[in-house]
């Protein structure tokens, strides 16, 4: 268990809702990754009434976390949190403010600017951002209780990028919540983050594009504990030479030349 | 009155953000709006009053990662 904001969670997966093959497979994976915080977004109304994404996650009764995917500036940005504090009925937010198209990295200083207007305003703000530090440290004397760092472009499925970084980050502020978030591909990456000790994970198209994404979900949830359970067992060094796990002394023809 | 409507240019004969979505045909409790990238809280969608050229966005929850 963990307790972010108020919300006491068993899981540490945060899972995207966006990209899978029919809503039913999306219903079924969130179910079978145990994931309790959901990410959603807003866009453009081309319907009449009623809205069955939404009735479908309302249904489910777990939190949502709504983002500001596709923003590129701080007045979009904060725009579409207003709209989506009022439609979701959270002061949560993934704030993102792109920066480059080609890579969807972040605009460090509009995402600061942002964030300080926004965490202000009453939101919690869940911000997707480079593994910086100094991005860090401004992000978190803007207002924000928590940080998001990539591990890699968004849909990439890099895995970690830059490992140093992130293992840097993290040990530098302690305690800070903070969620490895885009750029996930495989369980194994998402274990890697945890045995780093992020207190958890935000991924959606490794499981929505798998082939089987409701397995694939509970795979990442499986992965998720496991990498965190590894982080509080304490790993072992690394070392650059060899040492044999079984006893050396007793050995059979040990020394009988 | 000529408006952009989530991008498309359309002359209406409405004056409130209220009227617009009555014309729209649109149910208010699953939308939000902004008038000219600004938000518009659902509680004065009655009195706000639209102008010519308004660049208007309807935005409902939609899947995201």
């Amino acid at each position: 268990m963990w307790n972010l904001f108020g919300k006491s969670l068993k899981s540490r997966l945060l899972l995207g809702t966006s990209r899978y093959p029919s809503p039913e497979v999306l219903k079924n994976s969130i179910a079978f990754s145990g994931s309790e915080i959901i990410t959603v977004s807003l866009r453009r109304n081309s319907g009449g009434e009623g809205n069955p994404f939404w009735e479908m996650l309302n249904a489910l009764k777990v939190n949502v976390l709504p983002n500001t995917a596709g923003c590129h500036s701080v007045e979009e940005a904060v725009t579409t949190a207003q709209m989506a504090r009022e439609i979701f009925k959270t002061n949560w937010l993934k704030l993102e403010v792109i920066g480059d198209d080609y890579t969807l990295r972040p605009d460090p200083v509009a995402l600061v600017e942002a964030a300080e207007i926004l965490c202000k305003d009453g939101f919690e703000v869940f911000p997707y951002m480079t593994e910086d530090l100094v991005l860090a440290e401004k992000l978190l004397e803007a207002g924000c209780n928590i940080l998001m760092p990539w591990a890699s472009p968004i849909g990439s499925g890099q895995g970690i990028a830059n490992p140093f970084a992130l293992k840097t980050l993290r040990d530098k502020f302690p305690e800070v919540p903070m969620v490895v978030d885009a750029g996930i591909g495989s369980p194994s990456h998402a274990a890697f983050a945890m045995e780093l000790g992020f207190d958890g994970v935000l991924l959606n198209t490794a499981v929505a594009t798998s082939i089987d994404p409701v397995k694939m979900a509970r795979a990442f949830a499986l992965s998720i504990e496991g990498g965190r359970q590894g982080y509080l067992s304490g790993l072992m060094e690394k070392r650059d030479f060899a040492i044999p796990s079984t006893p050396v002394v007793g050995t059979p023809f040990w020394h009988n030349v | 009155m000529q408006l952009s409507i989530n991008g498309h240019l359309q002359n209406l004969e409405v004056k409130t953000i209220e009227e617009l979505l009555i014309n729209l045909n649109k149910k208010p409790e699953f939308l939000a709006v902004a008038v000219n990238k600004k938000f518009v809280a659902k509680n004065i969608y009655p009195e706000y009053q639209l102008s010519e050229g308004d660049h208007v966005e309807i935005v409902t929850p939609h899947p995201g990662g």
